[in-house]
């Protein structure tokens, strides 16, 4: 029990790790429009869209800690925005009977922009200013990198959960 | 059951954001209390993300290639305007070398410093604002190099920031299109001093001067640090170049608009200057 706890943590700590590192050292020097994707907030949605909200909302405090430590940013916004990033993909998931893939995706595109904006806004009201095109560009880059990588980091939650994925579980038991 | 458990959720998420919120809280009432828990994450996390930066660069040069394509007829009506700015160039040289030799023998007899005299590390940008929040850049030189809090940054053509974090080998420079960032400056040919601002990534900086309005301040005029007592930096950093002017607040000064001198979203190499503000 002890080691399945031990082993669910450390295959949940690599993921979030990898993800931290891509993030700082990839994806942020990866513009397009002047903006970069968020491969965390991406973590958090796609943890609550495969697990429910309450993984959503556990993970996504997990990751957005561990990418407020490496920002200069206000600590604990994107903590903030993650958690609630999370949870609010694992209700939306939730809310729906059987949802098809492009749910998934619809869901992490719509989530990413409000999350983005909802970051903007609070910082905003903690000192720090932004031009509304930033936003604007910040909100529609981030929310297409979530749409198109939500299906392959819902599989690697699920793999770190030790899940048996769904479509192969139909395909053993017709 | 079902009750329960949609309870025990909302009570996690109320939990969790309640953390964050006071964790928010604690940084805005003093944001050194967290300081060192950052940097002991920076020094931890460096090594690993030194090797995938390394490990990265064919991809993320390979994307900055392709990104950078539509911007192909852009540089060519950019040379060309460039070429006409070269022979406008070529004939105040000479006239500069005058002006600087009668500047140089000026300097020396009041024992002023110049900028030439400041020593520089230079450094290679490592990477760039690590979200889309943020308008810091990160350096592969810290302390042990002698970088320290504070000091201005720049490159051949001018301001780029000031150092806002230093460790061992790595060091976080903010941008001056952070809109946190404030700079004295001086209008290179009236003197006339101000205040400039960031406006945010891609915004031309704003500055609060002294200028009565009504005053012409023609496009393309220079501005430089102003080194004035006390300044955080030294005097004669060129800034930026106005792009246009307007009333400012209350209609009693000019606020000027400039773009700055350094495309700050094209770094590679940047110079530290080693230059601590005098007490």
């Amino acid at each position: 029990m002890i080691a399945e706890r031990l082993g669910l943590l450390g295959r949940c700590g690599l993921v979030l790790f990898c993800a931290l590192l891509l993030q700082v050292a990839v994806v942020s020097d990866l513009r397009a429009f002047d903006a970069v994707g968020d491969l965390i907030l991406l973590m958090a949605i796609a943890a609550g869209s495969s697990g429910g909200p309450d993984r959503g909302a556990t993970i996504g405090f997990a990751a957005g800690l561990s990418y407020d430590l490496l920002l200069r940013t206000p600590f604990g916004l994107s903590a903030l925005t993650c958690v609630l990033a999370g949870y609010a993909a694992g209700w939306a998931v939730g809310a729906v009977r059987e949802p098809q893939w492009w749910f998934h995706v619809v869901a992490a595109v719509g989530i990413s922009i409000v999350a983005v904006v909802f970051s903007m806004v609070v910082a905003r009201i903690l000192g720090m200013a932004f031009a509304f095109n930033d936003v604007v560009r910040s909100a529609i880059v981030v929310a297409v990198w979530n749409g198109l990588l939500v299906l392959p980091a819902r599989r690697l939650w699920r793999w770190a959960y030790g899940e048996v994925d769904s479509d192969r579980y139909r395909v053993l038991l017709p | 059951m079902a009750q329960s458990r949609s309870r025990g959720s909302r009570t996690r998420l109320a939990v969790l954001a309640l953390a964050a919120v006071t964790l928010l809280a604690v940084d805005e009432r003093d944001a050194a209390t967290l300081l060192p828990v950052r940097d002991a994450a920076d020094t931890v996390t460096g090594p690993f993300t030194d090797a995938v930066e390394r490990a990265s660069r064919p991809i993320r040069r390979g994307w900055n290639e392709v990104a950078s394509e539509d911007d192909t007829a852009a540089i060519r009506d950019e040379n060309e305007q460039l070429r006409e700015q070269v022979d406008d160039l070529e004939a105040q040289v000479v006239e500069g070398e005058d002006a600087r030799r009668q500047l140089d023998e000026l300097t020396q007899s009041l024992e002023l410093g110049s900028l030439a005299d400041i020593p520089t590390v230079t450094a290679r940008v490592t990477s760039g604002p690590r979200s889309n929040m943020s308008l810091t850049v990160e350096i592969d030189k810290g302390t042990d190099q002698g970088i320290q809090i504070d000091m201005p940054v720049v490159t051949a053509g001018g301001l780029v920031g000031r150092v806002t974090q230093a460790s061992g080998g790595r060091a976080s420079i903010e941008l001056v299109t952070n809109p946190a960032f404030r700079v004295g400056v001086r209008v290179a040919d009236t003197g006339a001093l101000g205040t400039a601002r960031g406006q945010g990534r891609s915004e031309p900086l704003v500055i609060d001067s002294n200028i009565e309005p009504g005053v012409d301040v023609p496009d393309g005029t220079g501005l430089v640090t102003s080194g004035v007592d006390r300044s955080a930096y030294p005097d004669g950093i060129p800034v930026a170049r106005v792009s246009s002017t307007r009333e400012g607040a209350g209609g009693l000064s000019l606020e000027l608009v400039a773009e700055p001198l350094v495309d700050v979203s094209r770094l590679s190499f940047v110079n530290v200057l080693l230059w601590e503000p005098p007490q």
